[in-house]
């Protein structure tokens, strides 16, 4: 009986070994059959999560592993130099930057860019890396998943792999649907 | 040298510039078909990295380029042949990815191959906007990431 309670205090987090001996009542024993979904030693089918809990936890940790792509010593300022410094470079190429017939950067490529930064959280553009591509627009390459957005002068296309995958070319551009669009890929 | 091209062999993509990497992180623009004055290309460039002529064919391709401010050979991105064959686009289209020697086209060349991209039978070219193609070429550079893990826009090429 006491073996079987180590054992369950012993997959509940943040519980000491001296608040467990402290607290042995009524009231802790009930904590310990509700909250403890760890121990694969408790059997109660109540205790069993429900989709909604997984789906919370994926959740969970999509954000963190989002977080963790992030350079946590940077400040938004830093990040804002950082792309700031990128866009620079990147319209700094010239024509064959790429040994080849490579474009430079089209000025209504960086017209749509530049409107893009007035609205777009500054953290979630750095979820990107921003290249440049053989004619001369922006691809944006997410850090996390299987997806890219390419900006052109006029419009923009995207796509991203989920279940299954999904994309869209030539879309008319606006800033707020490419920061969804954004959001919904990364 | 065997034509065919087995699933253990490495196959290596020159990659050029240094404006294809950021922070380590390569573009999948590297692995896009380029257009050329003479025509769309149909086939990503590649060499047979497990022959003895691998060097010389790489040295022969960095000749080749022209070269341009700012523009360098920086590394090789190496694939092997059967993670190229097993990317798994999820389309309901058919996909097809061949890699093919064309040590006979590129006479120069004996390691040189191809790797061409199918949907639903047909052979994409550059400049093709499908997105079965943007994931392909996203999922091509994900193979070759450690390659490149040191690499960034400051990269210095030797003199």
């Amino acid at each position: 009986m006491i073996e079987d309670l180590f054992i369950c205090l012993a997959g509940l987090p943040n519980i000491s070994y001296k608040t467990s001996m402290t607290n042995l009542d009524n009231n802790l024993f009930s904590k310990i059959e509700c909250s403890n979904i760890y121990n694969p030693k408790v059997r109660n089918t109540q205790n069993i999560p429900n989709e909604d809990f997984f789906r919370n936890a994926y959740e969970m940790i999509q954000q963190t592993e989002n977080y963790r792509l992030m350079d946590p010593s940077l400040n938004i300022q830093q990040i804002y130099s950082k792309i700031y410094n990128r866009l620079d470079y990147l319209s700094t190429l010239k024509e064959g930057w790429d040994g080849f017939y490579a474009k430079p950067m089209q000025c209504e490529v960086l017209a749509r860019m530049k409107e893009l930064l007035k609205s777009v959280n500054i953290y979630d553009l750095d979820k990107w890396v921003i290249f440049l591509d053989l004619d001369g627009n922006l691809y944006l390459d997410s850090k996390s998943k299987d997806a890219g957005i390419n900006i052109y002068g006029d419009s923009f296309s995207y796509f991203y792999e989920d279940e299954v995958l999904y994309g869209e070319n030539h879309i008319v551009f606006s800033a707020d649907k490419l920061i969804k669009i954004m959001n919904l890929a990364a | 040298m065997e034509r065919e091209i087995k699933d253990s062999e490495t196959l290596a993509r020159a990659l050029y510039s240094p404006s294809f990497f950021d922070q380590g992180r390569l573009s999948p623009i590297a692995y896009t078909l380029m257009t050329l004055p003479s025509g769309k290309e149909k086939g990503l460039s590649v060499l047979r990295k497990d022959f003895p002529e691998f060097n010389h064919d790489l040295e022969y391709l960095k000749s080749l380029r022209p070269r341009k401010e700012g523009d360098s050979y920086v590394c090789c991105g190496f694939l092997l042949a059967k993670e190229v064959r097993g990317i798994n686009i999820k389309s309901k289209k058919k996909i097809n990815i061949d890699i093919i020697s064309s040590s006979s086209y590129s006479r120069k060349m004996k390691t040189h191959s191809e790797i061409i991209f199918k949907i639903e039978g047909e052979t994409v070219l550059a400049g093709d906007e499908s997105i079965e193609y943007k994931s392909y070429c996203r999922k091509l550079t994900d193979l070759t990431k450690y390659d490149v893990e040191n690499i960034d826009d400051n990269y210095q090429a030797e003199p």
